[in-house]
């Protein structure tokens, strides 16, 4: 069996000025700057497979764009060793480069001037894509992405949404083995972030390729990923099922309790829900209760603020 | 090949957008042209010589390095400094081609672009100023001016990415550029011939790559000079220099900006 990404003990460490505070601290800055290093990544060991759709979680500075840029060949990592389809993404060997894509929500990879087909057909020509192929790719995203009526229109003029759809579809007509999606739906309105969900999902189950996306929004990887890496202060503290997220760092459930007079809700230990919900359905006003699990949002959070 | 092709078409589209820009642009070129027409016809309009050049030498070799500045420095690999701090270098590197054959083929784009203004250009300056134009017929000067000139690009080329890489290092590309420029506006000889400076100068000057960029190719077109060898030197002794400089800030780029 053949891992699509193989990644083994990667660091990063960055070299940061920092600055004195103030005028003269800017002037002493000049003559004699202090540099910082700045782990961003360590130690990190993960394997992906073939198909996956695997979500980095974290919050802002994590180190889940850096973790992604090491993956796609952008940067040397300080220490560990990457094997990406077999290579090693540092040397970007035109046959590693052909099979994958990255698309950074905040980084525009169209021409900026031109009407967003010349960068596909660009593309077609830099891929050495069939013609026919070509056509039928294109054809195939734009109709999922809904974007045909602004493939004419120069990109600086299309909305931030149908820019990111652009961008997908330039990212995936090359039809890459691995999609590297750096904060897709970052800065979309919900209704743009619904269809780009929609479409990834969608695109995930029709093709073999895998995808590896990053976010701070919960709602994209609720949707989207089955497996989950968290990652908080460059260090991985979760690896799994998002579903096994709740049962491993919450030891509490949610007891709501429904009365004429309105809802209350407890949040009670696992292994003492069945004695409490008994207790509280002996009060006669209890209309009906609910037993949840704790909103996944709030069991980050919690894991997030303890570290 | 077909690719790089593309990257030639689409860089062409990408100037004729800017219709504005493209008209300042070469109204520019032609007072880059005037500036030193007009000193130098109130230097020696009246008659007389300078270092051996009269009125109509000089404009011959004005004429010439007009000409040879918009194929030699026509360049968009200029912006390479900015794409590597605004990380915007990241969108190339993804891409399987050759980074520096993609750079090279846009300088090829702009040269073009500026080429054919040139004809539009270029007669109309004749038939307002008159300046003497001496035209070679001599082939072997002529092949040989045409080495030099490839050789004067491929030296641009080297400078620009060296300078551009300075931003692996630094933030501060700016200042590194306009020093730059203001050095190439005469060590070029774009101003004035070389050969009016002192000879000590003139020996220092042609020890750095700048003189071969303009100076030097359009003394070998004049017949007056065919060593094709310095610029030879340069070419090989500048590309081994990109390369090496280019592979140490490529591990420190940190594709920033996300």
């Amino acid at each position: 069996m053949t891992y699509t990404i193989l990644a083994n003990n990667l660091s990063k460490i960055y070299s940061v000025q920092k600055k004195r505070p103030g005028l003269s601290g800017s002037l002493q800055d000049l003559f004699s700057p202090i540099h910082e290093q700045k782990q961003a990544v360590k130690n990190v060991s993960f394997v992906i497979d073939e198909g996956e759709l695997v979500g980095f979680i974290g919050p802002n500075g994590a180190g889940k764009t850096t973790t992604l840029k090491m993956l796609s060949g952008l940067l040397y990592p300080s220490a560990g060793s990457v094997r990406v389809l077999g290579f090693d993404p540092w040397k970007r060997q035109y046959d590693f480069l052909r099979q994958i894509s990255l698309v950074m929500g905040q980084k525009n990879q169209l021409w900026w001037d031109l009407p967003a087909i010349e960068s596909f057909n660009l593309a077609r020509d830099i891929y050495d894509i069939p013609s026919s192929v070509y056509k039928k790719m294109l054809n195939q995203l734009v109709e999922m992405l809904d974007i045909g009526d602004v493939l004419n229109v120069q990109v600086r003029k299309l909305s931030l949404g149908q820019r990111m759809k652009a961008e997908l579809v330039a990212a995936l007509i090359h039809s890459p083995k691995i999609l590297f999606l750096d904060e897709p739906t970052i800065g979309l309105d919900v209704l743009m972030q619904q269809s780009m969900r929609s479409f990834l999902k969608e695109y995930n189950q029709n093709s073999t390729g895998s995808i590896v996306l990053t976010s701070h929004y919960m709602d994209d990887v609720k949707e989207l990923c089955k497996r989950v890496i968290i990652i908080d202060q460059g260090g991985i503290i979760y690896d799994g099922l998002l579903s096994d997220v709740i049962a491993k760092f919450s030891q509490h459930k949610i007891i709501e309790v429904i009365t004429s007079s309105g809802t209350t809700t407890h949040k009670v230990l696992r292994g003492k829900v069945a004695q409490k919900a008994a207790e509280l359905l002996k009060d006669p006003s209890v209309i009906d209760i609910n037993i949840k699990e704790v909103e996944i949002e709030d069991v980050i959070r919690q894991v997030f603020s303890n570290k | 090949m077909k690719k790089y092709l593309s990257i030639f078409s689409i860089t062409l589209q990408e100037v004729f957008t800017y219709r504005l820009n493209m008209v300042m642009w070469r109204v520019r070129q032609i007072f880059v042209f005037l500036i030193p027409f007009f000193i130098w016809r109130a230097v020696l309009g009246g008659g007389g010589d300078i270092y051996g050049y009269s009125f109509a030498a000089i404009m011959t070799y004005l004429f010439g390095t007009t000409i040879l500045r918009s194929l030699v420095m026509g360049s968009r690999t200029i912006d390479l400094g900015w794409m590597i701090n605004t990380g915007a270098l990241t969108i190339p590197l993804m891409r399987p081609f050759n980074i520096f054959k993609f750079f090279f083929i846009r300088d090829l784009a702009d040269k073009l672009f500026n080429l054919s203004f040139m004809f539009i250009e270029l007669p109309l300056i004749y038939f307002v100023f008159h300046p003497p134009i001496f035209l070679q017929t001599n082939a072997f000067y002529l092949l040989c001016a045409m080495s030099s000139i490839l050789c004067a690009i491929f030296i641009f080329f080297y400078i620009n990415v060296i300078f551009g890489s300075l931003a692996f290092w630094t933030r501060d590309i700016w200042a590194p550029r306009f020093l730059l420029m203001v050095i190439m506006e005469f060590a070029t000889g774009a101003m004035f011939p070389l050969d009016m400076l002192p000879e000590m100068w003139q020996k220092i000057m042609l020890l750095t790559p700048f003189p071969y960029l303009l100076y030097v190719p359009l003394k070998i077109y004049l017949g007056q000079n065919i060593s094709l060898i310095p610029q030879f030197i340069w070419v090989i002794f500048l590309g081994l220099i990109t390369k090496i400089i280019w592979q140490k800030g490529l591990s420190r780029y940190e594709a920033e900006g996300r």
